[in-house]
C-alpha cells in the first residue's frame, strides 16, 4: 500500500503514514484552512490500511506492532474532532484484534496537551495510549 | 497639524492608554489570521510569559478568530446594513491579564443561540467544561463539518475566567456582538 506523506505548513501538521517503514506519525500544528479536506484523506487511508491488515493477518498471522505517534504542538477545536475520528478509526482496528497502539507526546510544560490526550483516551474502548513526556527544549 | 495626523495621533494615544498590544479590523481570512498569529508567536517568544500561558493565549485567539469567520457572513450583513462592516479583533494587556476581544455584526436570528451557549459555558466549572467538551467531542457529525461546537468550550477552558459579552442592537435585523476572554499571566 502506498504511503501517505503530507509536508507540514505553518498551519497544518506533518503526516507520515508509511507501512513499509513502519512509521505512522502526525506532528506539528493543526488549524488547516479546510479541516475536512485535510483530514478526510487520512481517514480514508486508514480505512484502506485496515483492509491491508485484514489480508496480512489472514495470510501471515498477526503482524508486528504498529505504533501511531501523535506529536502535536497545537490543534484547534475543529481539528480536535478530526483527531478524535483518527483515534476512533485506530480504536476500531484495535477492537478487531490488530496489533496497534498509540503514543501521545506532550511538552512537559504543556499540561493542556496532556489533558487533551487523556480526554481522547476516555472515549476509546481498546486502543492502548502511552503518554510520552518531552523534556523542555 | 492636518486632520489625518491628529486622528492618527488620537488613535495612537488611545491604543497606548488602553494597552492594546495588537488590533486588527478587516476581513479575517485564513491568510490574515496566520499573519496575526505569526506576529503573536514572535512577540510571545521574546516575552517572559510561561509556555503554558502562551499556548493558552494562542489557542484562545485562534478560536476567537475562527468564531468570527463563522458568524460573520459579510454578504448578508452588507445587504442588511447597506454598507460593509468588517469585524474587529483586539488584544490588550492590563494588570497581569491579557484580554482578547472580538467584535462583529451578527444577524439577530443568531443572538439567542449564542447567548444560550455562552451562558451555559459560563455556568460550568473546569470539571463541567471538561465533561461538556468530551460529550461534544463524542457526538457524531458529518465529515464535511467546519465547526465541531467545541470552540467556545475550549476558550472557556483555556481562559479559566468567565466570558463577557454584549449584543448591541444596530438595526432591527443586526446587532454588534462583542465577546471578551481574559487570561491571567
Amino acid at each position: 500500500m502506498n504511503p501517505l506523506i503530507i509536508d507540514p505548513s505553518e498551519f497544518s501538521p506533518k503526516v507520515v503514514l508509511d507501512p513499509t517503514k513502519n512509521i505512522f506519525e502526525l506532528s506539528g500544528e493543526s488549524r488547516p484552512e479546510n479541516t475536512s479536506k485535510f483530514y478526510v484523506p487520512i481517514l480514508q487511508w486508514l480505512e484502506q490500511y485496515q483492509s491491508v491488515l485484514y489480508w496480512e493477518k489472514d495470510k501471515f498471522g498477526q503482524g508486528a506492532l504498529r505504533t501511531f505517534e501523535f506529536k502535536f504542538d497545537y490543534f484547534n477545536s475543529t481539528s480536535a474532532k478530526f483527531i478524535m475520528d483518527v483515534l476512533m478509526q485506530l480504536d476500531k482496528m484495535a477492537q478487531e484484534g490488530y496489533n496497534i497502539n498509540a503514543r501521545w507526546h506532550y511538552d512537559k510544560r504543556d499540561e493542556d496537551m496532556k489533558e487533551s490526550g487523556e480526554e481522547f483516551s476516555k472515549l476509546l474502548k481498546k486502543l492502548p495510549i502511552e503518554f510520552v513526556e518531552i523534556a523542555a527544549a | 497639524m492636518s486632520k489625518q495626523t491628529s486622528e492618527a495621533l488620537e488613535l495612537h494615544d488611545y491604543m497606548n492608554e488602553k494597552n492594546i498590544v495588537m488590533s486588527f479590523m478587516g476581513e479575517l481570512t485564513h491568510q490574515v489570521t496566520t499573519s496575526l498569529l505569526r506576529n503573536l508567536k514572535d512577540s510571545m517568544s521574546h516575552s517572559n510569559v510561561d509556555l503554558l500561558t502562551q499556548k493558552r493565549l494562542y489557542g484562545i485567539i485562534v478560536e476567537c478568530l475562527d468564531n468570527i469567520s463563522k458568524h460573520w457572513t459579510a454578504m448578508d450583513i452588507q445587504k442588511v446594513m447597506g454598507r460593509s462592516s468588517p469585524p474587529i479583533f483586539m488584544l490588550s494587556k492590563r494588570e497581569n491579564c491579557y484580554y482578547i476581544i472580538t467584535g462583529n455584526h451578527v444577524s439577530n436570528e443568531q443572538v439567542d443561540a449564542l447567548v444560550t451557549k455562552i451562558e451555559l459555558v459560563n455556568s460550568l466549572d473546569k470539571k463541567g467544561l471538561q465533561d461538556f467538551y468530551r460529550v461534544t467531542l463524542a457526538k457524531e457529525s458529518p465529515l464535511d463539518r467546519d465547526n465541531a461546537g467545541l470552540g467556545i468550550i475550549d476558550i472557556a477552558l483555556k481562559s479559566g475566567n468567565k466570558l463577557e459579552y454584549e449584543f448591541r442592537p444596530v438595526t432591527p435585523a443586526v446587532s454588534f456582538y462583542v465577546v471578551q476572554a481574559k487570561i491571567s499571566i
